[in-house]
């Protein structure tokens, strides 16, 4: 251990920490543009110079180790000047398109020409100037907002191994990029804009669409594969704008993959949504309210016969709220106790095993199997027993929560025939889609970014989510709200308020 | 002594590369009679005569050399360093092509004492005839067992490489040089670790001066106390001199280190043509800063030029008479650094293109009275703000051009031309 005092605060780190991390103990901020803690360290923007006592020149914080006895000085009168000299330099050939750049609200460069910049300009010579380039199809370099800070090629070389993007050219004409605007073979890409500390690489899809500053937040959890990634909603009233990942404490890891990345576009799509509840009348559905469908749902469960048997048919997709409130509606309302989820591998998947360049994408794409089968849900592989029962005729009545029935093997597509004997089927879903087709009674849902809930990822990490904004024009509930409405009205016992009072933990058995 | 040529005694004779008149003028004498020393005392021998490095930093060899672990998990390796790419640089070059087995004699000492079994030669890319006359020098050697397994009988492997640069100057500085070896962009590493820990291929690292390893067979035959007996204390050995600009005789010359720099143009290289009168003198290479006509009573050596705010650098003497316009001299120089900055860290690749760019601008007679004292603030913010010295050579030239020759860019700047009456300035098209 070393003991280094930092504009008089005394701190004891480790041997090997350095000054940067040592400051960051003591919640002194260094300004830095390349340092990026999850990437090799670069040392070269210099932002983060400070005063040691004793060395000849300032040294590079990011990457000075400590020595025992150090003293440091983070905002001496040399510190000052050299930082206001970097700004300088970063600004010189830089275009202070602010008001039209996406970046702007969120640009340390911005920031910090507040505390460092100049009012004025000393340079009087020509400006570098880059051509605009899209680096493959997703995302758009402006090589003059760039300040060579590198992030985005060790994030490339490091993280994904995609060495085909690089610096090209040297000295005041680097450029970064892939040569003549090839795609970069890795499923990660949006995370170099991301973690571009200025606006030199944007995403094409989030381009001009919003002002950083209007964004509201929300954590959440992606629900795109069991990884169960942590991220950012950025949205504009009930409009989503960007998910962005949240660094992990527990993995500390900050990148997520594209799919995920991109995976808010479908849920802004108002017409592929479910928005109130609707009813299938003379072969057609018409919308209704709540209370309307609850009594639809009940009058017509009075009709089947007491011996009639009911699948509740579960999802991975589905929180664990969602899944404990489904078991005990089953339970109460519906007099079985088949309560199943669709899990994978389905039989007819050979290729189990995961690409190494995946990284952290699995291959199994729903968020919460592992405590779909925690809750003592039955694990029903591509829903192949509920087929052979529904083809069988055992089944007569199906309430399906964020399940598709309908899409299953690949070569094999089911025979919407065989749900035309049912007596009730009821769906409970965020969006339109095969089985609102076939549905007597639809109720919609949240989509994940609009309520929360548990996921309980592949490794076993239950992890909580929380809502973005409330769809505009809807009466959708959480899938949980939805089953504890209509457990009441049947007469069932569902006294919860929020999400946290649903007890899945005490049916919880994760092993 | 000074008569004796040590360094240069073949230079220009092309008969003197081959082995056998190498070995006649005992050559490879001080290899065999290395081999039966213990390394420690080669090592030590070397440090004792106090060789400062010869390509401008002027550190130490020898306490280089015991910088390196002596159990590395990884193999060590030794590079030497024949990427001379400074302006006014000429004297490795001579060496390697005049007489290559002097390295190569050196360059096997130092393996052994360091223990050393991989080591290459990375030469800059445009002296390619002298990588082949390098490479015909190794085989040689190695068919002689001088060189290969089991060199001289003696149980000590070594092998040696040439490693020819793609044209960058940065590639000198020795972690960039690691990295361009390496077969990477070349870029200098951060430090620490220093090369001598971590170098190339992630091993242990010595990186030496093409002149600096051909002193060492000389210190091994004829020991520490010959070579500390040339030149002043601290800064022994011979030396080669490469004068170039307004002298009548330029070229490489060696002389005893410590030689008064009025001696070098006035005595060795006959003085300056047409008798014109000196105005200027860069002491050590072009990142050394500028001594004006009434500071050249200094001796060449490390301490005495470190004295009076230069640099001794690599010896490397530029000569400029009263017909060299200063503004422009100087816009020259810093065309070379703004080229060759790698533009890796903010303050050399934003900071010395600007610094040409209004040089150039005051060229073209539309400079601006608060140009020299923007010059040398800009200095200041580059200075010893990078994260190689690249940056601080480049400072080198600006500040002391202005600051000694101060009336006469005010003076460019003021009447947007020349006060010596230069012809111009003629920018390429890609400037």
């Amino acid at each position: 251990m070393a003991t280094i005092t930092i504009d008089g605060q005394s701190v004891e780190v480790a041997d090997d920490a350095t000054i940067m991390k040592a400051a960051e103990t003591l919640g002194v901020y260094i300004p830095h543009f390349c340092y990026h803690p999850g990437l090799s360290i670069a040392g070269n923007c210099r932002m983060c110079l400070v005063e040691v006592q004793g060395a000849p020149k300032l040294l590079a914080s990011c990457c000075s180790p400590v020595r025992d006895g150090m003293v440091v000085l983070t905002n001496s009168e040399k510190v000052v000047k050299a930082r206001k000299g970097i700004m300088e330099f970063l600004l010189i050939n830089h275009p202070l398109d602010c008001p039209i750049c996406d970046q702007a609200g969120e640009c340390v460069l911005q920031d910090y020409s507040y505390d460092y910049g100049s009012g004025h300009s000393r340079y009087s010579e020509e400006r570098q100037r880059h051509t605009r380039e899209n680096i493959g199809s997703t995302m758009v370099r402006d090589m003059n907002r760039c300040i060579a800070c590198t992030r985005c090629v060790r994030f490339f070389h490091e993280v994904t191994g995609a060495d085909e993007y690089n610096i090209y050219e040297r000295g005041g004409h680097t450029e970064v990029g892939t040569y003549g605007e090839h795609e970069i073979g890795t499923k990660f890409i949006g995370n170099a804009a991301e973690i571009c500390p200025v606006g030199a690489l944007t995403l094409r899809d989030s381009r001009f669409k919003c002002r950083q500053w209007l964004f509201e937040q929300a954590d959440s959890v992606c629900p795109y594969c069991a990884n169960g990634c942590r991220i950012v909603i950025d949205y504009h009233k009930d409009v989503l704008h960007r998910f962005r990942s949240r660094p992990d404490p527990e993995t500390d890891r900050w990148w997520i993959c594209d799919e995920g990345r991109f995976g808010f576009h479908r849920l802004n799509d108002k017409q592929a949504r479910l928005h109130k509840p609707m009813i299938r009348r003379d072969g057609v559905l018409v919308e209704a309210g709540w209370d309307e469908a609850f009594a639809f749902i009940a009058d017509t469960l009075k009709t089947l016969d007491d011996e009639v048997r009911t699948v509740a048919v579960g999802s991975g997709h589905c929180s664990n709220e969602d899944n404990y409130a489904l078991k005990r509606f089953a339970n109460q309302c519906l007099k079985t106790g088949t309560v199943r989820f669709k899990s994978w591998p389905a039989p007819w998947v050979t290729d189990t095993v995961k690409d190494p360049a995946d990284l952290f994408i699995e291959l199994d794409k729903s968020a919460n199997a592992r405590g779909a089968g925690a809750l003592g849900l039955e694990a029903d592989p591509g829903l192949a027993t509920t087929w052979d029962e529904l083809a069988a005729g055992s089944v007569q009545a199906l309430f399906v929560m964020g399940a598709d029935l309908l899409r299953g093997a690949p070569n094999n597509p089911r025979d919407p025939k065989l749900l035309d004997a049912l007596g009730l089927i009821v769906v409970q879903d965020v969006f339109r889609g095969p089985m609102t087709e076939v549905a007597h009674v639809v109720l919609p849902a949240l989509a994940f970014t609009e309520r929360h809930g548990t996921y309980t990822n592949f490794n076993g990490t239950a992890q909580e989510f929380f809502a973005g904004p409330y769809p505009a024009e809807s009466v959708a509930l959480a899938d949980w709200e939805i089953l504890a409405r209509l457990g009441n009205y049947l007469g069932g016992d569902f006294p919860w308020t929020g999400f946290r009072e649903v007890p899945w933990r005490e049916e919880y058995k994760d092993v | 002594m000074a008569e004796e040529l040590i360094l240069l005694k073949n230079d220009g004779n092309p008969d003197a590369r081959a082995l056998s008149f190498y070995k006649a003028g005992g050559g490879y004498q001080a290899l065999e009679k290395a081999l039966g020393m213990q390394p420690a005392e080669i090592t030590e021998e070397v440090k004792k005569a106090g060789v400062r490095g010869r390509g401008g930093a002027g550190f130490p060899a020898g306490v280089k050399w015991t910088f390196v672990p002596k159990e590395a998990p990884k193999p060590k390796y030794l590079c030497c360093n024949a990427d001379e790419g400074e302006p006014g640089t000429f004297k490795d070059r001579a060496l390697m092509e005049w007489d290559p087995h002097m390295l190569l004699e050196g360059m096997a000492i130092a393996c052994f004492a360091i223990g050393i079994h991989t080591a290459y030669i990375y030469i800059r890319g445009e002296f390619h005839w002298i990588t082949l006359i390098l490479e015909q020098a190794i085989a040689e050697a190695r068919e002689a067992n001088l060189l290969g397994p089991d060199i001289l009988g003696k149980g000590f492997d070594l092998e040696i490489y040439v490693h020819e640069g793609a044209g960058a100057y940065i590639c000198g500085e020795e972690t960039a040089l690691i990295e361009s070896l390496e077969g990477k962009r070349g870029q200098p590493r951060l430090k620490p670790p220093f090369p001598a820990v971590v170098g190339v291929f992630g091993g242990p690292t010595v990186v030496n001066n093409v002149e600096t390893l051909c002193c060492v067979p000389h210190i091994i035959n004829r020991g520490a106390d010959w070579f500390t007996s040339i030149g002043p204390e601290r800064n022994a050995g011979p030396k080669i001199f490469p004068v170039s600009g307004h002298v009548r005789k330029p070229g490489n010359y060696e002389l005893p280190m410590g030689t008064p720099l009025r001696e070098i143009i006035y005595d060795v290289c006959g003085g300056i043509p047409g008798d014109r009168k000196l105005k200027a003198v860069i002491p050590g290479g072009s990142s050394t800063p500028v001594l004006s006509a009434d500071e050249v009573d200094v001796n060449m050596d490390f301490d005495s030029l470190a004295a009076i705010g230069s640099m001794f650098g690599a010896g490397s003497i530029i000569v400029m008479d009263e017909s060299t316009c200063m503004v422009r001299a100087l816009t020259v120089l810093t065309r070379f650094y703004a080229h060759e900055s790698c533009g890796q860290c903010t303050p050399c690749r934003e900071g010395v293109p600007w610094m040409y760019d209004i040089l150039k601008r005051i060229m073209r007679g539309a400079g601006k009275p608060e140009d020299a004292d923007l010059l040398l603030d800009i200095c200041s913010n580059i200075e010893g703000n990078t994260i190689c010295p690249l940056g601080d050579a480049a400072v080198g030239p600006v500040r002391s051009f202005i600051q000694k020759f101060r009336s006469e860019f005010d003076q460019y700047i003021e009447t947007g031309k020349s006060s010596v009456g230069d012809a111009g300035f003629d920018f390429r098209p890609a400037d």
